[in-house]
């Protein structure tokens, strides 16, 4: 935003502030006096509205009173005659005095004479039975008038009981005189108070109203811009609903007030707006256009770049010496300019050179970097494949040498140099025959009937074996057999590759002995064997007879799983008692779907390992299988076979479900009075324990209380022990947050540890860790854990935790308790034992010592272990746990 | 408030009955009580209790068959029903949550005074 406008903008809103502000305090003032003058005057026409009303009602008692006290008006109730009527109260005296209903009664009420008069049609008329019955129903004491609503229609009526004109005889009767209010009479009363008036039968202010009051009456006001109504009751006849009359002020003064202060507003924006003008127009003359002018020749220098061009010096003093000022600046930066450009053209040139020599310097570089590069990678492909050679010969388990054609050694490996008790290095260059002598058959062998020479003469490959009765001697006197194979190496010598042979000789010897042996064994055995098949016979005979009487099944197959010995409980526990013989198939059958029998007995046979199912259903009956390889001997594990037990174990299942269910109900039944026990005793606790006045009675309530409580859980662990023994108990695995478990456990054992006043501390957790586990039973092991260690410390802290070590979560819970002997501790996770005591002095306040055991059983039930990890006797433990993470 | 509400205990144990009846009259509460499941049935249907507290080993008709009839009958399929019991077993609180029952409560291991909570807590809830 440029100056010029940020200018602009503050006169404009200085001007806006002081003028709105002026405005308003002046129209605050004017207002508030304008508005005091409505006010009075609204008031003043209000009065004059019920001084009429007042007014005719007052005009009409008049009126009243004159005939109620006349002689003749009491002679007429005495004696009612026309007469009377016609000369008095004729319709001429109706219409003049605009009389709707004239009634004479008696002082019991009863009408005496009345008239109803219609004005407009001039008629006498039957009167209408509610104006009649509102005008009877008055009983004034003396005089009475008021306005009235019946029927819709306002009425003016005034009552009076009749005298003689004396004034002090008995009144005899009552004169009634009515007056209808239609708008003959409201037209009179609006030209009266110059104002328009209705009448309203009846009234309900609006939520918000304002009140006034006069010295008669207090009125509502109805205020709008146009109006401001009062409506006020008129003056009431007895407890008869009165009307209301509004009338309608039009608001001539506020407006009034309202145009001057418009006026007033105008003026002074004008007043402000000449008066600012001068000062506006300086500002913009003196000071803003130069600064722009100046602003804008800078930037056209900018623009330009060109440092000729000079800023125009005028405007104020401040301005034209900024403008100078700027200008010398500028001589200066062009005169500098110029000794830059001639160097620079001097430096480019010089760069020019440099680069081009640079370029061919690095050509000539990179060419010879190439050339470079390809020796290298020769020199590299050469040492590599000598190295390979080099590698094959050093490794190769045989002895090899290579002898050129006068049959001098050029390389010998290091298998030979072992060999033959040499090193490369002294052999080298030497003649063969000094190296080794060869002998055949015990004879030496010259070096012209050698394989090197029968090699290089043949061109082909000589091979010596063991039968050819090769032997080397070193010159060291070693002397040992040889088997060789030699081939010539075309224009330069003949390789030999060789072994010695000693071991082979010896295994050859060994397998022939062997063979001879074996031989003469069997000629033996072939003997013994048609004797020895009697024997056999009779064992047979006996196995099969007490395999027969077991009461398990007794299965045999051979080595192809051909069933090939069955017993009869075989047949009685598969469901077909008569069954002699069984195949594979008919036993697969039997299993039916439960159990791949056939697939069982084949891993049995592969594995070579002992199997069994500890319980499967066939038919009606729950069997217990064995499976075990046969073996031909100990020393010779080849199977030839497989045999199967099965048990009947029916009876002890059903056992086994009985006493569940027994347990099951007998805790149910001993928790059932426990509860009334407890139940009762609680109650006793909570509403009678401050009317017993022993305070011993209380506390044996007190301990019957805890007694049940603790006999509960007793209850509770047996119960446990036997699920979690009768394996009954079901796991429900799942991702179990461990920090949370932890917080839970924790929050049940507070209360416990504050009784104590231990502290329980939780060590940092990761937030995301979890493990696999049962939540409920989780937690139930946490809070066992925890609540041993509280029970066993005294003072101090129990601290509880988890870390993960590699793919399990170790849990653990440290106390600064008693700690645990280093006897006691085998003891730990036994049944019933308590490590903390001996069992006769056990305290009686701590557990059955089920607990641990329990929640080993439980850890492991969930596939973790359970562990003491430390203690010190005297200074606490450490428990720990681990279970599967889950990631 | 909580006076008018009517509470229903199906329990064959006249001591534990007594107990509850006591314990409830303390805090201002009616009980009706039942002996058995089918007279707790026909009481139910009767008089709509705003809750039924029922044990599960009981002569006649047992709580969890009790509890499914109660379940299927329009009349009273709306009313909340606590299992009040001392079975322990996990299977029977299972059975007994997954055929509709609120809550699985083991008496021998609260104080009447937190049955009385847990009713309050229901009806509150239900009410």
């Amino acid at each position: 935003m440029g100056i010029k406008i940020k200018t602009q903008l503050i006169v404009l809103l200085s001007f806006i502030v002081v003028f709105t502000g002026v405005f308003y305090v002046a129209r605050t003032i004017f207002l508030r006096e304008y508005l005091e003058l409505e006010q009075k005057f609204f008031l003043l026409n209000v009065g004059r509205l019920e001084s009429l009303l007042e007014e005719y009602a007052i005009y009409l008692q008049g009126i009243t009173v004159d005939y109620a006290y006349w002689d003749d008006s009491y002679e007429f109730i005495n004696n009612p005659t026309q007469e009377f009527i016609e000369s008095s109260l004729g319709d001429n005296a109706f219409v003049s005095n605009r009389f709707s209903y004239l009634l004479y009664q008696d002082l019991e009420g009863d009408v005496v004479y009345e008239k109803y008069f219609d004005i407009i049609s001039e008629t006498v008329q039957t009167t209408p039975a509610s104006l009649k019955n509102e005008v009877t129903r008055i009983t004034p004491e003396e005089t009475v008038t008021g306005y009235v609503v019946v029927d819709n229609k306002t009425y003016l009526i005034s009552k009076s009981k009749v005298r003689d004109s004396s004034g002090e005889s008995d009144p005899n009767g009552y004169l009634s005189f009515v007056q209808l209010v239609d708008k003959y009479v409201i037209d009179r009363i609006e030209s009266t108070v110059k104002y328009p008036v209705v009448i309203l039968n009846e009234f309900v202010p609006p939520k918000s109203f304002e009140t006034l009051s006069t010295e008669d009456s207090v009125f509502v006001v109805l205020t709008d811009n146009e109006h401001k109504k009062a409506v006020l009751p008129m003056p009431q006849l007895l407890a008869s609903q009165s009307p209301y009359i509004v009338l309608s002020y039009p608001r001539e003064i506020y407006q009034q007030g309202n145009e001057t202060i418009q006026a007033f507003g105008y003026a002074l924006l004008a007043i402000f707006a000449i008066m600012n003008l001068p000062g506006f127009l300086t500002l913009e003359y003196i000071v803003i256009r130069p600064i722009t002018r100046l602003g804008e020749s800078v930037s056209k220098i900018t623009a330009s770049k060109t440092m000729t061009i000079r800023l125009p010096v005028d405007g104020p003093n401040e301005i034209k010496r900024l403008a100078h000022q700027i200008n010398l600046l500028l001589d200066q930066i062009s005169i500098l300019k110029k000794e830059d450009e001639s160097n620079e053209a001097e430096l480019t040139y010089n760069l020019k050179q440099l680069e081009t020599k640079n370029s061919e310097l690095t050509q000539t570089k990179q060419a010879i970097l190439n050339v470079l590069d390809d020796a290298k990678a020769l020199e590299i492909d050469l040492r590599t494949e000598r190295d390979r050679a080099q590698a094959i010969l050093s490794s190769m388990g045989e002895a090899l040498v290579v002898l050129d054609r006068s049959l001098r050694v050029v390389v010998i490996n290091p298998t030979a140099e072992k060999l033959l008790g040499v090193t490369a290095k002294d052999i080298l260059g030497v003649s063969w025959r000094e190296v080794v002598s060869v002998y055949v058959g015990g004879e030496i062998v010259q070096e012209i009937q050698g394989s090197f020479a029968k090699s290089a003469k043949s061109h082909k490959t000589v091979v010596t074996r063991i039968e050819d009765n090769h032997y080397y001697k070193t010159k060291s006197g070693k002397f040992f057999p040889v088997v060789s194979v030699t081939t010539p190496i075309e224009g330069l010598g003949a390789v030999k590759v060789f072994k010695d042979a000693t071991e082979e000789i010896h295994k050859r010897e060994t397998i022939e002995r062997l063979v001879k042996e074996r031989t003469s064994e069997l000629v033996k055995a072939k003997d013994e064997i048609s004797k020895g098949w009697i024997v056999q016979q009779r064992e047979k005979a006996k196995l099969t007879a007490s395999i027969n009487a077991m009461d398990m099944g007794y299965i045999m197959t051979d080595e192809k799983l051909n069933v090939t010995l069955t017993n009869k409980a075989v047949s009685q526990l598969l469901g077909d008692p008569t069954k002699k013989e069984w195949t594979k198939e008919e036993l697969k059958d039997a299993f039916g779907d439960q159990l791949d029998i056939v697939k069982l007995l084949t891993n049995a046979m592969v594995n070579k390992s002992e199997l069994g199912v500890s319980e499967v259903a066939v038919k009606d009956l729950f069997l217990r299988l064995f499976i075990n390889p046969i073996s031909m001997s100990v020393e010779n594990n080849d199977t030839i076979g497989v045999v199967m037990l099965m048990e009947d174990i029916t009876q002890a299942k059903q056992l086994e479900a009985s006493k569940d269910e027994f347990f099951a109900v007998a805790s149910h039944e001993l928790r059932t009075p426990l509860t009334t026990i407890r139940g009762n005793a609680s109650l006793i606790k909570d509403h009678y324990a401050s009317t017993l006045a022993d305070p011993i009675i209380n506390e044996m309530i007190q301990d019957i209380y805890d007694s049940s409580v603790r006999l509960i859980g007793l209850v509770n662990e047996y119960l446990g022990v036997s699920r979690l023994e009768q394996g009954r108990l079901s796991f429900s695995l799942a991702k179990t947050a461990v920090k949370k478990s932890i917080e839970e456990a924790v929050n049940e054992v507070t209360v416990q540890a504050e009784e104590k006043k231990l502290t329980l501390k939780i060590d940092d957790i990761e937030n995301d860790l979890s493990v696999n586990a049962d939540q409920s039973k989780l937690k139930e092991v946490l809070i066992n854990l925890l609540g041993n260690a509280i029970k066993y410390t005294d003072k101090g802290t129990v601290t509880i935790g988890a870390t993960r070590i590699n793919d399990t979560v170790e849990f653990y819970v440290t106390d600064s308790g008693i700690g645990i002997s280093p006897q006691k501790v085998p003891l730990l996770f036994k049944k019933f034992q308590q490590a903390g005591e001996k069992v006769l002095t056990r305290d009686t306040k701590r557990s059955t010592g089920l607990g641990l055991y329990i929640s080993k059983k439980l850890v492991e039930g969930m596939a973790g272990s359970m562990y003491l990890k430390s203690t010190e006797y005297g200074r606490g433990s450490t428990f720990a746990f681990s279970l599967p993470i889950v990631i | 408030m909580l006076r008018s509400v009517t509470i229903l205990l199906i329990e064959d144990d006249p001591l534990i009955q007594k107990m509850y009846k006591n314990a409830f009259k303390f805090e201002g509460y009616d009980m009706l009580t039942a002996n058995d499941g089918l007279e707790g049935i026909e009481l139910a249907k009767s008089k709509k209790p705003s809750i039924i507290l029922l044990d599960i080993m009981m002569p006649k008709l047992n709580g969890l068959d009790a509890l499914k009839i109660l379940k299927s009958d329009p009349d009273t399929k709306d009313i909340p029903v606590v299992m009040l019991t001392n079975l322990a077993d996990e299977h029977d609180a299972e059975g007994a949550l997954s055929k509709g029952a609120l809550k699985y409560i083991v008496k021998s291991e609260h104080d009447p005074k937190e049955i009385i909570d847990v009713v309050k807590d229901v009806v509150a809830k239900n009410g």
